[in-house]
């Protein structure tokens, strides 16, 4: 019988026989694993250097000098006080230096004697999202290229060994996933049988290739990959896309997800439409020197010139890939403002000429509009609306709300209606003004003495903790329903008898003055961006008195300690309105885009100008009045003719 | 009134010249309108049914009692069914893939890897036959009264047929045939729901579920209540609609282009996968979507009457049939498809070391006419005679069979019997399968498969095992990939 191929595929079956060899990067050699002395592992048994070992073929030091990632700011600290757009005890503006209410963890409030468990402190608390390197290298840990370059990364042993500050292994500790090391009560073992004969790792489970979406997801956000229906678990400060802004990339469309969405049966939009066309990180946050996207900012680019053919050469970039990546222009600290705006806009992809055909005024909108004010109108899950220092949880945790969730975030029952983000106009390079998506999230913590410094972590849990449990004199004034736990509302500063008992406590502690300080940071959002479907095409959304650009938005639930936030912080963003409290006890921004001098904004059908409103009621007035008058007089006059015709 | 010669000229001319102004304007504004996909108006019109329920007063004595009392009217009918493949079992003299000499093959001389043969098994079989009294090889295929009008056309409900296709005992014949009218989806679920012993046995895309579907299960069968016979556009009887098990040509085909046009997307992405993918692959992103289908049997297992207790579980063990597994919500398997058939032939030379492969599609990516199509695969063990190294059709069902006597070599001589294979005396057990193309359970566009099911890193999706160089996304389509045999397109 003549036998007749025919190919086929299942890809289920196959995805989990073949996990991750289908999409490996086979044009990687195997390596042998070095330690710091360039010695095989598997003699010395020593850790892992990541630097020594890519550094075989690869310029890491060059990789690492040119690494956000790894130097995140530690090169352009200097003394707090000084920096301009910081707080007065920051000492920079990266992840190193700046202190984040999300994170908390206060730094160098003790100046250089302390140098080590300041570093410590920051390895354990921000270095959680840090690749390691830079700062980091003076306790041992060299940044680690596996974090992002391993198909297979640990992440969760990366973290564990961080905490323990076990700093030296924690690259090591990466690789445990992939079997190449194991960890028992005697350490971290080197795997001899996934090695080959030469002392080389043996390919099939270690796919070392360009970071996948999920490695960035490791620090930055949720990612979802494969099948599975997305489920968030919300609450970690690291994820700051998901936390801050409410973002999740995914292809994946929402009433998919395991997620308890409004209207969620109704959802058929994907959550990135960007993730659902497979368009990775990478692909917008290039490598600044990758020769396949490298491109000149259009300041700098010689107006002659389109396309500059001169490029690195494929094994030039192999050896010295810059670790800068392509960024926008509103991220929330101005790290590196040489490369900012590096990456494409939306316009370097897409032709909106062609695709808003149906759009009036096509070019005013472009101007005055980014293209997320429209294509990321609402946000279905949910971000953070309030960080609350002023009281802890017997966790060390602070209280967090979260937008338009009915019950604690952390319950997989939780109800998410969803948030529209707020549209604030936004400064960008070319000079004009735009309104774009934010969502402002406010921050609430003790600070003493003066120049003010917020209350340590350690200092806070002195005042509210006793080992894992609520100190009994917070119990006895926090504690309404005294069931010997506080809840979240229970939790809350608001009344003076909890205010003056924490205030009593922190000066117990040897604190000046202490008091409750209250911010708000906005965040633009970037991501969770939507097809034209999907996107805003209600004219009236915008241009109506009740439409977005007047909308009010919340930035915060509650008022610990009666303490109202006064400015909204955020790099751009040109925030015009009022803060105002509501009835309820919340705290609302009103904003108010069409009427700030300064953003010159006239939208049709919400602005309002009074001078003109006047001259057309005139206008009206004397239309009326000269129809009346002549009318009347014509009726006089007719009266008048026909008595003399009488 | 009387008007001068000049206002008769203005009265005329100035609408005259309105009009033609009018059709300068509409033809400068007039832009390259995408066409609608309006698959309800190229559908055909139901013809308005006569209700029959007056027209029939006395018991009917058996079932080809009332085919008489319908072809009392309908004269041509059973002529017309009689020249189907519903009839005869059969269809008509084609060329089949790997063999010299034309033939006429269906259900009445193939083999599959269910049940596995009609030939000695009739009675059994022919319940699901469109007639009456099939029980053996003298069977008269030209006699009209054994044609049974109703198993398509009772709407009672009642209707049920047994052994041989005969009416059950205790059917109302009366009620059943006052009822009668265009066939519904219970008429051709009847059979194409049930086949291989069972609801959703041997399809992935058709059981009980169509019949009140839900959108989940079917879109045009739950939210546009449309009937088998609205896409299965019935003329004279014949009912349009290839199945790859029992049919091996491109012919007599329905396909979603009947309704739909041929690129209906709003995306331009999606219209271009028009030539690579068949619409099914994404619009059916999952088969079984609630009910399990048989996607193993081993009849090699069979014959353990205590496992059988132990297990207690139908869809797992049958000492009569062997072992099973199923599966429900299952990803498809995907093959290149070119409308024709690899089939494997009573008889052919089998090597019983290598899968048997006993349905298949034809094409490849080197194919312009091949479209990667979603399949369920179904996997067998069945018997093959050792010394002739062909597949047997064993007598299982009736006096003798493996299902009273779970005796194989019996049940292989009495099948050889029927079915003219000769056998050996040695038997053995060979793996097979069998290619079960997915059309129906078609899911709301919402739930389609999305870019990231087939494409991307993440996806896993094994593009080289199709024959790509690997993922379109990023290598472009196969046009684009060189692998489009340029021989075919002249072709």
């Amino acid at each position: 019988m003549k036998f007749y191929g025919t190919l086929t595929v299942n890809s289920f079956i196959l995805g989990f026989l073949t996990l991750t060899s289908v999409s490996a990067n086979v044009m990687h050699p195997e390596i042998a694993l070095l330690d710091a002395q360039e010695r095989n592992v598997l003699e010395s048994g020593a850790p892992v250097s990541p630097m020594k070992t890519c550094g075989f073929c690869h310029d890491t030091t060059y990789i690492e000098q040119s690494s956000t990632h790894a130097l995140v700011g530690w090169d352009r600290t200097s003394e707090p006080g000084t920096i301009a757009t910081g707080k007065p005890w920051d000492s920079g503006i990266g992840l190193y230096g700046r202190w984040d209410p999300g994170i908390y963890q206060v730094l160098d409030s003790s100046g250089a004697t302390h140098r080590e468990k300041v570093l410590k402190d920051w390895a354990q608390s921000y270095g959680r999202q840090h690749v390691g390197g830079g700062p980091t290298l003076e306790l041992g840990q060299e940044m680690n290229c596996f974090l992002c370059h391993l198909g297979n990364a640990d992440n969760s042993s990366r973290l564990s060994e961080l905490a323990a500050g076990n700093f030296a292994w924690v690259a090591t500790a990466t690789l445990l996933q992939s079997g190449v090391v194991t960890k028992g009560s005697d350490g971290f073992q080197y795997a001899r049988a996934e090695f080959t004969s030469e002392g080389k790792v043996k390919r099939e489970n270690f796919v070392l290739s360009d970071p996948r979406n999920t490695a960035c997801g490791f620090c930055h956000g949720y990612v979802h990959a494969g099948d599975l229906s997305v489920q968030i678990e919300l609450g970690s400060g690291d994820l700051s896309l998901t936390e801050y802004r409410g973002s999740v990339y995914a292809g994946q469309r929402l009433r998919n997800s395991a997620l308890n969405l409004q209207h969620k049966e109704q959802l058929d939009r994907t959550w990135d439409t960007h993730a659902e066309r497979l368009l990775n990180c990478t692909s917008c946050h290039y490598s600044l020197n990758n020769p396949l996207y490298r491109a000149e900012a259009e300041q700098t680019k010689p107006q002659h010139l389109k396309f500059d053919g001169r490029r690195l050469a494929l094994h030039q970039y192999l050896y010295q890939p810059m670790h800068r990546f392509a960024k926008g222009q509103s991220s929330y600290f101005q790290l590196e403002p040489e490369f900012k705006a590096a990456m494409r806009r939306c316009e370097s992809c897409h032709d909106t000429a062609v695709t808003h055909e149906w759009l009036p005024y096509k070019e005013r909108h472009f101007d005055r509009l980014s293209c997320e004010s429209c294509h990321i109108p609402y946000n279905h899950f949910t971000a953070r609306e309030q960080i609350d220092w002023t009281a802890i949880h017997a966790t060390g945790q602070p209280l967090l709300t979260y937008h338009n969730v009915e019950e604690r975030v952390c319950n997989p029952h939780t109800y998410f209606k969803g948030f529209a983000p707020v549209l604030l106009t936004r400064k960008e390079l070319d000079g004009k003004l735009r309104l774009a998506p934010y969502n402002l999230v406010s921050a609430y913590y003790w600070v003493h003495g003066e120049p003010e410094l917020p209350v340590s972590l350690e200092q806070l849990t002195k005042v509210y903790l006793v080992g894992a449990e609520h100190h009994p004199m917070i119990l006895a004034v926090f504690d309404r329903d005294g069931d010997g736990l506080l809840s979240d509302l229970e939790l809350r500063v608001d009344t003076e008898q909890k205010l003056a008992l924490v205030k009593d406590r922190l000066q117990q502690l040897g604190l000046e003055s202490p008091r409750i300080k209250a911010d708000v940071q906005a965040y633009g959002i970037h991501h969770g961006v939507t097809h034209g479907e999907w996107a805003t095409q209600d004219c009236a959304a915008c241009h109506s008195r009740a439409g977005r650009l007047g909308a009010e938005f919340e930035l915060a639930a509650y008022t610990p300690g009666g303490v109202i936030p006064s400015q909204i912080n955020g790099v751009n963003v040109v925030i015009t309105g009022s803060i105002e409290q509501t009835a309820r006890g919340a705290v609302i921004l009103k904003p108010n885009n069409f009427e700030a001098t300064d953003s010159d904004y006239y939208v049709l059908g919400a602005s309002r100008v009074p001078r003109i409103n006047r001259l057309g009621g005139l206008i009206v007035i004397l239309v009326i009045a000269g129809v009346l008058g002549h009318g009347g007089l014509r009726y006089i006059f007719a009266r008048m003719r026909r008595e003399r015709v009488r | 009134m009387i008007y001068s010669h000049r206002m008769w000229l203005f009265m005329i001319g100035v609408p005259v010249l309105l009009l033609i102004a009018a059709g300068i304007t509409a033809f400068l504004l007039y832009e390259d309108v995408k066409p609608l996909d309006d698959p309800r108006s190229r559908m055909p019109r139901p013809l308005v049914h006569t209700d029959h329920a007056t027209f029939f007063t006395t018991q009917f004595a058996d079932g080809p009692a009332v085919t008489r009392a319908c072809l009392e009217c309908h004269e041509d009918s059973a002529r017309q069914v009689m020249r189907t493949a519903h009839w005869n079992w059969v269809g008509e003299e084609v060329p089949v893939p790997g063999h010299e000499q034309p033939m006429r093959i269906g259900k009445k001389n193939l083999i599959n890897n269910f049940c596995i043969g009609v030939q000695s098994n009739w009675p059994r079989c022919t319940v699901c036959h469109i007639g009456y009294g099939w029980e053996d090889e003298r069977f008269d295929f030209t006699n009209h009264e054994n044609v049974d009008c109703l198993v398509c056309h009772d709407q009672s409900g009642i209707y049920d047929k047994g052994d041989a296709g005969l009416p059950k005992p205790g059917v109302d014949l009366l009620v059943a045939a006052r009822s009668v009218a265009s066939p519904q989806r219970a008429n051709c679920g009847f059979c194409h729901f049930s086949g291989g012993g069972g609801d959703a046995v041997k399809h992935g895309d058709l059981d009980a579920t169509l019949l009140f579907p839900s959108e989940r299960i079917d879109i045009h069968m739950s939210r546009h209540n449309l009937q088998c016979i609205d896409c299965h556009h019935t003329v004279e009887h014949n009912i349009p609609g290839r199945s790859m098990s029992v049919s091996v040509d491109n012919a007599n085909r329905i396909a979603c282009t009947d309704c739909h046009i041929q690129t209906p997307h709003d995306d331009a992405r999606l219209n271009a996968h028009v030539t690579a993918v068949a619409c099914q692959t994404c619009h059916i992103p999952k088969m079984a979507v609630e009910e399990a289908t048989k996607i193993a049997w081993d009849w090699s297992a069979a014959g353990d009457l205590n496992l059988e207790q132990q297990l207690d579980d139908e869809h797992k063990y049958l000492a009569i049939k062997g072992k099973f597994e199923y599966a429900a919500k299952l990803r498809p398997d995907y093959a290149w498809y070119n409308g024709f058939v690899q089939r494997y032939i009573a008889g052919d030379k089998i090597e019983p070391e290598q899968t048997v492969i006993i349905a298949a599609p034809l094409g490849d990516v080197t194919d312009p006419a091949a479209l990667i199509w979603p399949f369920k695969i179904h996997r067998g063990k069945q018997i093959y005679d050792r010394e002739y190294r062909y597949l047997l059709v064993p007598k299982v069902f009736g006096p003798g069979g493996y299902w009273t006597e779970f005796n194989w070599d019996l049940a292989a001589r009495l099948g050889s019997e029927k079915s003219g294979l000769r056998y050996s005396g040695a038997y053995d057990f060979a793996s097979t399968i069998m290619y079960w193309p997915l059309s129906h359970m078609v899911a709301p566009k919402n739930q389609t498969l999305a870019c990231d099911a087939c494409h991307g890193p993440e996806a896993e999706f094994d593009w080289k095992a199709l024959g790509y160089l690997g993922d379109p996304v990023t290598l472009g389509n196969r046009d684009r990939q060189g692998l489009l045999s340029r021989e075919s397109d002249r072709l």
